[in-house]
């Protein structure tokens, strides 16, 4: 007679298994370093050319019920650009070819390495680069003289914030996506509107009523405004509101997305 | 051959069952796997034997039955028993943004090699495997072949007692395969259990000490490649090619000299004790054949004579 099996044991993740995958990582970028650095200008260029180029002709923008010269307002939304963009390379882009045609996972597994370590390490490793092009990135934000506030000293545990709030939501993306076409559609109707239109180019009063509150809703939304309120010492209890979303986020999209990879991998 | 309570089965599964949806994959089969001995599940594709060793290797949940692997539960100590397996997949699944020394010593970090131990191993392996050359190289360039041995090293990696093998030359060229054919019965050699599934008989008689046949999802004989040739077989096989008017005529009396006939579209075959003398009847009276062979009975007329059909489509 077959007995029914109980229902599976999902064994506990382990941090010491998941910084495994971390180690993984840094190994193969050791081979890919211009892959790794170039993601990190892509902001920088948008600084340089919408900030302080087109910033030109564009003056101030209202902030916090005064004016902000342009580049100081761009430069923090293109801090959290590059954040999201650490986050989407490693969290999105890598995971799921790994996942989908490359299968470095189905050889993963079958060491005492267990998916959700897998997923762990994997979300950690984009935060270690959203921080590393965040880190980078509030050099050149030094370098320019675009940071105007000793808040500005809290800029990176609140990068580090934003890596994880959106590296979990990315790993979400590899967990519903198979097909190379999703990657398109991935970039183009989620990260290229979140990358324009979540207060990063210009400010959300700029919006319909309508419309305001689903900007305000996105993840980017509350990383861009957080790490503006940080570089301008524009700091109240509405900041605080961006760290909990962020926060939360971070940990409702990484249990979400760890049960979406399992799901693709157990058969 | 279910071995007794406290015997030295590595592998016991009981009614192991494994469904996706609608179709039954393995379907409530017993076995057992000796420490020491090379094991095979021999069938066609979609017999189940992947999805067996798969829940073997705790990667695939078992949906009903009961399954222990070194004396250990797949259901809650997976992590234990992956740390005494090596896996050898169907498909390779090298890590190809590394380097083909750099496989290894990631797998022995994920199977936590002490760093002093693996060196050494890790240079060993590579040297087992034949890919010295080649160590410092990325995986893309290297051959089938050459993949398929840094998978096999891969499995190594953490010495295990037990080492599951996927099709392990299915797709390489006959050098290929008589090169990890000789390595797989150097690890025999050492100890090392083997539990292999193939398609080819070759392959089974060549490697198993015991195995089993499966067909649509079922176990339906098991043994060693000799018992299972002289207990569903004669000891010869005469094969014959005929033109359809021979065939006819062939057909009317040949009960008589064989103890079995296959009528396959191409071939016929003749089981018999003597294939010489069961094809000198028939040139005696007088039948054309196009081409005739007498051989040995392999495990491929064991597999046809059980399910009646080939073992490759």
């Amino acid at each position: 007679m077959a007995t029914m099996s109980p229902a599976p044991v999902y064994p506990r993740p382990s941090y010491q298994r998941a910084v495994k995958l971390v180690r993984r990582n840094a190994l193969a970028y050791k081979h890919y370093w211009i892959a790794f650095i170039s993601g990190f200008f892509e902001p920088v260029f948008y600084l340089l050319a919408v900030g302080f180029g087109v910033g030109q002709y564009v003056g101030g923008v209202p902030y916090a019920g005064g004016t902000l010269e342009y580049a100081s307002f761009l430069a923090p939304g293109m801090l959290a650009a590059s954040t999201l963009n650490g986050a989407v390379f490693d969290g999105f882009f890598s995971p799921f070819f790994k996942l989908n045609w490359l299968k470095t996972y189905d050889g993963i597994i079958t060491t005492p390495v267990n998916i959700p370590d897998i997923a762990i390490g994997e979300m950690m490793w984009a935060l270690i680069r959203s921080t590393i092009y965040g880190a980078g990135f509030l050099i050149v934000m030094l370098a320019f003289g675009l940071v105007h506030s000793p808040w500005a000293l809290l800029a990176l545990p609140a990068v580090m914030v934003s890596g994880g709030a959106l590296s979990a939501g990315a790993m979400i993306l590899t967990g519903i996506t198979k097909e190379i076409s999703s990657l398109e559609k991935v970039m183009t109707l989620i990260v290229f509107p979140l990358f324009l239109f979540s207060g990063t180019f210009f400010p959300v009063s700029q919006y319909p009523d309508l419309l305001r509150p689903i900007v305000q809703a996105t993840p980017l939304f509350h990383s861009s405004s957080l790490l503006r309120a940080l570089t301008t010492g524009e700091v109240g209890t509405q900041t605080l509101w961006h760290v909990v979303y962020l926060v939360a986020m971070f940990v409702v999209a990484s249990a979400i997305a760890i049960r979406l990879i399992r799901r693709r991998l157990v058969s | 051959m279910s071995s007794p309570p406290g015997s030295d089965a590595l592998i016991e599964a009981r009614s192991l069952t494994k469904r996706f949806d609608q179709l039954m994959a393995v379907d409530s089969v017993d076995f057992d796997v000796r420490r020491g001995e090379a094991f095979g599940f021999l069938g066609p594709n979609g017999a189940g034997k992947t999805s067996t060793m798969r829940m073997i290797g705790c990667t695939s949940p078992l949906t009903a039955g009961s399954l222990r692997v070194i004396g250990m539960d797949p259901v809650t100590q997976s992590s234990e028993i992956k740390a005494r397996i090596g896996v050898v997949p169907q498909m390779d699944n090298l890590d190809i943004e590394l380097t083909v020394r750099e496989n290894l010593e990631m797998y022995a970090r994920y199977f936590d090699v002490p760093r002093d131990i693996a060196g050494p191993r890790i240079d060993e392996l590579i040297e087992f495997v034949q890919l010295t050359e080649k160590a410092k190289s990325k995986v893309e360039p290297l051959s089938g072949g050459m993949k398929r041995r840094l998978t096999i090293a891969r499995a190594l990696v953490n010495e295990p007692e037990l080492l599951l093998l996927d099709e392990p030359t299915t797709g390489l060229d006959p050098q290929a395969r008589h090169l990890v054919w000789d390595r797989l019965y150097r690890l025999k050699q050492r100890g090392v259990t083997l539990v292999i599934t193939t398609h080819y008989m070759d392959e089974a008689e060549q490697l198993c000490d015991r195995l089993v046949v499966m067909d649509n999802a079922k176990i339906v004989t098991e043994g060693s490649p000799r018992d299972l040739i002289a207990r569903h077989s004669t000891r010869e096989v005469l094969e014959l090619r005929l033109s359809d008017d021979e065939r006819g005529r062939l057909k009317e009396w040949v009960d008589g000299i064989s103890d079995r006939v296959e009528w396959l579209p191409d071939r016929v075959l003749l089981y018999t004790s003597s294939g010489d003398e069961a094809l000198a009847t028939i040139h005696e009276r007088g039948i054309e054949t196009e081409t005739a062979l007498v051989r040995r009975a392999s495990l491929e007329d064991v597999f046809l004579t059980i399910t009646g059909r080939s073992l490759v489509e």
